[in-house]
């Protein structure tokens, strides 16, 4: 008995958020340069994204002007107007809402998903591990876009469509890293121990082994809110998913394709702070990455 | 190996299964498909009900899926509710235009993304090192149709301002001259090269990462400490052992870059079987639609085998009996 107490104190031990030994999780990650950029970045995106309503009026962003249509960037219109006559400033400033939103509530849902699946597949092996695994398999066995596409129309394209529609589709890597941790993990003395003073099942795995699987489902969440953005931004741009007027990222450039010749600015700039906010979202994962994992080489 | 080719076959059956019951319904709930009779005054209520019996339509969606499946088993994948041509026939039109954009796209990426990652493996930490992996990073977060927006934006449409050279925008062949191998060449190459950019990174980082892995191994000590020669080593040992690890990417990969070749088929009028997908989503036109989502799941079961029975004449380990 007094074995299995000190193994359960040896797991507990290991919990986040429980100060360990070496430097702090904040030193480790700011060994990386580049991450604590990218986290600026980050910080500036989400700021602007929070501060958006009181800055500029909603109706700058979604009220046409027909006579200022594709006007060139000017003082006025510091990125220029779109083919309504929008200013495309108010528009991405609207926009990096939705899409951060898509990105975060997404990333959400995904983790509830695949932290689930994971750990019942892992913890139960036997036929449960068997019947989870092989959906994950036939739902990693067909192009996600397509199945996105046809949720899409199901629900009704909207922003909490796709929240839905990318959080259950975009699970399954987790799922498989959560069930290989776990794999490993129910075979540790601290889990014998807690099995031993007779704890129940779902109590071990939500008190003693997930919390030791807090690594990769933080860098995982991480990348996942990227990868959303991501999708919202190719399901928004073929005109399934974020509906005018509301302007997201991916949705301000469906019709940007047929301005190319004459006002190539419509379709650059939203591209841009999609490529620049999710690019900063992976730097900040990566850096979590090294900062979790101190086993893990340098690579 | 015909053990293991019939094994996974018939383990691809119940996947096969499961994949259309689940598309079944999702397809089949995304839309009425009388809808596209509209408000047509000339059709009585009692025509419509007609239609509606002779589909089937009345009936509960899983009773349709298995008239679906029904016609399927029997080898007849239905007709399109909008244009009335066999849905075989539709797909096979698309299936060779999206296997010549995929194809293209598998062989830049592994002439591209071995030499890049097994050069920042070798020479960790060095300036083209850094390069490498920074241009993987980036590479991550472009969203596959903004990149080619703005490629089309440059090299078709701002080189024709300037009078230099360019490549066409989209399509598969330019009208005027009528469809011919050098035509679809050119066609293909701006799709192929903004698909692969977005591909590559992965595959340059996992073979970064696998080629590192193995060089910390102990039968590469021991081949260095017996004085193998240092290019011996890298190639017998370490690559070959790094190589598998790709095998394995391109095959978990299949369905990812199908879902890139949709968007990227959309971007640049691609006449391949996403584009099919795209343009009767929102209708509901469900034979059509099962059709791609079952040959695009037949696809990635074939290319998973493919990497399968690859992997087995890679790997010295694993012999098939």
């Amino acid at each position: 008995m007094a074995k299995a107490a000190g193994a359960l104190a040896q797991g507990r031990e290991r919990r986040p958020g429980h100060q360990r030994s070496g430097p702090s999780l904040w030193a480790r990650y700011a060994r990386h340069r580049g991450a604590v950029l990218a986290l600026g970045v980050v910080t500036i995106v989400v700021a602007i994204a929070l501060l958006t309503p009181v800055l500029v009026p909603q109706a700058a962003a979604i009220q046409p002007h027909p006579q200022n249509m594709l006007h060139t960037p000017d003082a006025a219109h510091p990125l220029g107007t779109d083919e309504v006559g929008r200013d495309i400033l108010a528009r991405l400033m609207y926009a990096s809402r939705i899409s951060l939103t898509v990105g975060v509530l997404a990333m959400l849902v995904s983790i509830g998903l695949g932290v689930s699946v994971g750990a019942l597949a892992g913890y139960f092996v036997g036929w449960v591990d068997t019947v989870l695994m092989r959906f994950t398999d036939a739902l990693l066995s067909i192009p996600v876009l397509f199945l996105l596409i046809a949720l899409a129309v199901v629900l009704g394209p909207s922003v909490r469509t796709l929240i839905v529609a990318i959080g259950a589709l975009s699970w399954m890597e987790l799922a498989r890293i959560i069930r290989a941790n776990i794999l490993s993990l129910r075979e540790r003395e601290f889990v014998e121990a807690a099995r031993a003073i007779g704890a129940v099942d779902l109590l071990i795995i939500a008190r003693h082994i997930l919390p030791n699987t807090f690594g990769p489902i933080v860098v995982a969440g991480t990348l996942n809110v990227g990868n959303a953005m991501l999708t919202e931004a190719a399901v928004s741009y073929l005109g399934l998913g974020v509906q005018p007027p509301t302007p997201s990222w991916g949705n301000m450039l469906f019709n940007a394709q047929s301005y190319l010749w004459n006002a190539p600015w419509v379709a650059l700039y939203p591209g841009l702070m999609i490529v620049v906010t999710v690019l900063a979202i992976n730097f900040v994962g990566d850096g979590l990455r090294d900062a979790l994992d101190p086993r893990r080489v340098e690579g | 190996m015909i053990g293991l080719i019939v094994r996974r076959l018939l383990q691809a059956v119940p996947l096969l299964f499961a994949i259309s019951l689940v598309a079944f319904v999702l397809v089949r709930l995304s839309g009425d498909p009388m809808s596209m009779y509209g408000a047509n005054a000339a059709l009585s209520a009692q025509d419509r009900a007609r239609i509606i019996a002779a589909h089937g339509w009345d009936k509960p969606k899983i009773v349709q899926y298995f008239y679906w499946l029904r016609d399927v088993v029997r080898g007849d994948w239905g007709t399109s509710l909008y244009t009335y041509r066999p849905v075989t026939v539709m797909i096979w039109e698309r299936l060779p235009n999206t296997l010549i954009l995929m194809g293209t796209v598998y062989v830049i990426v592994v002439l591209v993304s071995v030499p890049l990652g097994v050069y920042s493996a070798t020479h960790r930490y060095s300036a083209w090192d850094y390069v490498i992996n920074g241009g993987a990073f980036f590479s991550f977060a472009l969203p596959t149709f903004w990149l080619g927006l703005v490629s089309i934006m440059i090299v078709s449409v701002k080189f024709q301002q300037w009078g230099l050279p360019h490549l066409p925008a989209g399509g598969m062949y330019n009208l005027q001259r009528g469809e011919s191998v050098g035509q679809v060449l050119l066609h293909l190459i701006l799709p192929a090269a903004v698909l692969s950019i977005v591909s590559l990174a992965g595959y340059v980082r996992y073979l970064r990462a696998s080629m590192l892995e193995v060089l910390r191994q102990d039968y590469v000590r021991t081949a260095r400490a017996k004085g193998v020669p240092e290019a011996r080593v890298l190639w017998t040992h370490v690559f070959r052992n790094a190589l598998l690890s790709l095998v394995t990417l391109m095959s978990l990969d299949a369905a990812r870059i199908f879902s890139g070749a949709l968007v990227t088929e959309q971007v640049f009028a691609w006449p391949g079987m996403g584009r099919l997908f795209v343009e009767n989503a929102a209708r509901a036109d469900y034979p059509v639609l099962m059709g791609l989502i079952m040959a695009v799941s037949v696809l990635v079961i074939v290319f998973n085998l493919i990497a399968d029975i690859v992997y087995g004449y890679l790997d010295p380990k694993i012999r098939f009996g």
